[in-house]
């Protein structure tokens, strides 16, 4: 039962390659009719899906993989022309051939007969039968079907079948489904059938395959390990018993260890690029327009959770790069740019971080269409907006409910793609930076952590209590005295660099009251007005999305590495507090929400008339 | 009730079938428009009885009665053809098809067959 389970995994991780691949292999196809190389290797591939599934006895699959198949067979040999049509219907077939092998899993149904019939009817037509011989005939077009549908076969196939090979059972279709025809000999695909007894010889791959929880939970682990080595270490070091280079061995092995299993998590961004062949073929196709994708940076490594959580907000960035940047075919040539658009997906290391960048070469974002939506939308007043510098308003582009596009299609445009890429990066604590130059197209990055587990954060104190945040979002930690503070409305400002910036005093903040009526009383005065003329203050200074707020706190530590614990059920929907830590020390530290914060200070702002709820407790 | 499924790329066409059918107090549980989703939905819902348009977008009704017969789909099916289509009634008769019916046609024509089929 467990070999079982174990083969059905393997069919299923490789199912799903064949079908990605089969997707690339269309696109390029679609975009150069002759390449012959494309022709033979989904040719080979289709022919090992239809051979893995008859073996699985997922016949579904390998009926559909073998259509697929036959009908490359008659590409191959040049008696099927490719055409626009054609295009669609395969990239529908390998989209249901998609659904079958998740069907596999998840054994939700399918309906795949009427994809089937369809293939059959292309095949037909290739074959130059008429439709009345070839159905009066009672036999589909394709001559080797008959092998893989088994309890369906009528006797008088089946009569045909025994002669073709009298040992035939339903285990070894997968052999027999080989190409019996004219057809020229194509390499045989190794399948591990229990007939072929004189092949002894077996192989191991050097990959194993793993279930993420299950390195979720190691993860976790070594998490826990690297706290108790935090304590161990702090411990020996008011203790005379130890002897300092046993715990150097330990501090070394467990770093070793956390890095280790990190690693482990990476996967290659290749992963997640390679499936925008067929999202930018599709949308093109939507939208009229020629496209070119560029891949570049594919073999940058990245957790595969942060990947997974992304995905969704780099579709909305290609669709937006196609349907919003890239410019009709007509604008492009008047403009004198090459007719076909570009749109390219880098990925790059930067530091601690993994950039992954999604550019155009349309025709860039224009910051006074979006200073006047700023505008009507009623985001800011007139006369802020015309304040703004443009690399700044271009910004507003994330706001929740911003949409610049002057037509809706199907693609974009309903005007919620944006803020879930704003929202998706702050849940993983990266950061997103827009550049554009007009006419010459717009580049938007995510700036994500390349691990997820991993946080290097600045400690503080705050009454007695300790606290991280990250360092992605400090700026820098500056010294204020009260004098440099001024009231403004109901908030406090400060200038930093010549900017000015709110200041709110943490304490403040962690009042009952501020996640009510932050503006309504005078809560974020409440301590200024408490504090001494000459008191020094320490001010964290955090920045996100171009906006910068002082903190203020009782007292700084230092910067450190952490591993940041989700919080548990039923604290886990706590404002502010993204999650805990334990310190060397035994204490508990809370790490802040920074996107949280920011996002409740200046939402607040705007929406005096009702309390709104902080987003991430929606 | 009898349940029926539709199959017609005409929308114009699929109304009047289905305002007739629907008056006669028939259960219109589908429609399609394209081979493909007539074969899926009535290999889902297996009505008591189709009716079939022959020339579709993705192919022709012989196609679809040819693939519903391969998974010895049970529901009776009424062809309906254009005028001078007799070598395709044939065929369709001789696949499985159980009765069919010339366009142009009265609603009380589609009725009587209809009615007979489901008798």
């Amino acid at each position: 039962m467990a070999k079982e389970e174990e083969y059905k995994n393997l069919f299923l991780a490789e199912a799903l390659e064949h079908y990605e691949e089969l997707n690339q292999f269309f696109v390029q196809l679609e975009k150069d009719h002759a390449d012959k190389e494309a022709v033979n290797a989904i040719f080979r591939i289709t022919h090992t899906l239809k051979a893995n599934a008859a073996a699985m006895g997922f016949t579904a699959i390998s009926e559909t993989a073998h259509l697929l198949e036959d009908i490359f067979g008659e590409i191959r040999q040049d008696k099927l022309a490719l055409s626009v049509k054609i295009f669609d219907d395969l990239f529908r077939a390998n989209d249901k051939l998609g659904e079958l092998i998740e069907a596999v899993k998840t054994g939700e149904k399918v309906r795949f007969r009427g994809m089937q019939a369809k293939l059959k009817v292309i095949l037909r037509d290739a074959k130059g039968i008429t439709p009345e011989e070839s159905v009066l005939a009672g036999k589909t077009p394709t001559p080797q079907k008959e092998n893989v549908e088994q309890a369906k076969s009528t006797p008088e196939k089946k009569v045909e079948k025994t002669e073709e090979s009298p040992e035939s059972s339903a285990k070894d279709s997968a052999q027999k489904t080989a190409p019996k025809t004219e057809e020229p000999p194509i390499k045989q695909v190794p399948i591990q059938s229990p007939k072929k007894k004189s092949q002894s010889k077996i192989t191991f791959s050097d990959v194993v395959q793993v279930p993420v929880e299950k390195l979720d939970n190691l993860l976790n682990l070594v998490g826990e390990l690297a706290i108790e080595k935090d304590k161990l270490i702090t411990q020996s070091q008011f203790s005379e018993l130890a002897d300092e280079a046993d715990y150097a061995a330990l501090y070394r092995i467990t770093s070793d260890l956390q890095y280790s299993v990190m690693g482990v998590r990476l996967v290659q961004v290749s992963v997640l690029f390679n499936k925008f062949h067929r999202i930018v073929r599709d949308i093109s196709v939507q939208e009229g327009k020629k496209i070119n994708l560029e891949l570049k940076g594919t073999d940058v490594e990245i957790d595969r959770n942060i990947l997974q959580i992304i995905s969704d907000s780099l579709i909305h960035l290609v669709r937006n790069a196609v349907s919003h940047g890239i410019e009709p075919e007509t604008e492009r040539q008047q403009n004198g740019k090459p007719t076909i658009g570009t749109v390219t997906l880098l990925a790059r290391n930067d530091k601690d971080n993994v950039v992954i960048e999604v550019s155009d070469d349309g025709r860039g974002i224009v910051a006074q269409k979006i200073r006047q939506k700023v505008i009507e939308k009623g985001l800011l007043t007139k006369q802020l907006a015309t304040q703004t510098p443009d690399d700044e308003i271009i910004n507003y582009i994330f706001e929740p409910g911003f949409s610049s596009a002057d037509k809706v299609t199907a693609v974009s445009g309903r005007g919620v793609g944006m803020d879930v890429v704003k929202r998706a990066t702050d849940s993983v604590g990266g950061k997103i930076q827009v550049s554009t130059q007009q006419g010459k197209g717009s580049t938007i990055g995510l700036y994500l952590p390349a691990s997820m587990a991993v946080k290097s954060v600045l400690l503080f104190i705050s009454e007695n209590t300790e606290y991280a945040i990250p360092l992605g979002f400090t700026e820098a930690v500056i010294n204020l005295k009260k004098a440099n503070i001024h009231k403004v409305g109901k908030g406090l400002a400060a200038t930093y660099l010549e900017q000015t910036i709110s200041v709110v005093w943490l304490r403040d903040l962690f009042t009952p009251d501020c996640l009510e009526n932050l503006y309504e009383s005078k809560i974020l005065h409440h301590s200024y007005d408490q504090i001494d003329e000459n008191e020094e203050l320490f001010v964290i200074v955090i920045s996100m999305h171009h906006r910068m707020v002082g903190l203020v706190v009782d007292k700084l530590l230092h910067q450190k590495e952490i591993i940041e614990k989700p919080l548990a059920k039923p604290i886990d929907k706590v404002s502010f507090i993204s999650g805990v830590t334990i310190l060397g020390n035994g204490n508990v530290c809370l790490v802040m929400d920074i996107p949280a914060v920011v996002n409740h200070l200046f939402s607040a702002g705007k929406n005096t008339h009702a309390p709104r709820k902080l987003k991430r407790l929606v | 009730m009898k349940k029926i499924i539709v199959v017609d790329d005409s929308l114009y066409m699929r109304t009047i079938i289905k305002d007739a059918l629907t008056s006669a107090n028939f259960d219109i549980i589908g429609e399609a428009g394209t081979g493909e989703d007539a074969i899926d939905l009535i290999l889902d819902l297996n009505p008591d009885l189709i009716t079939l348009d022959n020339i579709l977008p993705d192919m022709l009704g012989l196609d679809i009665i040819k693939a519903l017969k391969d998974e010895e789909c049970t529901s009776k099916i009424l062809m309906i053809s254009a005028v001078g289509q007799q070598s395709v009634i044939n065929t369709g008769l001789s696949l499985g098809a159980d009765a069919y019916i010339v366009k142009p046609f009265t609603p009380e024509q589609l009725l009587s067959e209809v009615d007979k089929l489901l008798a």
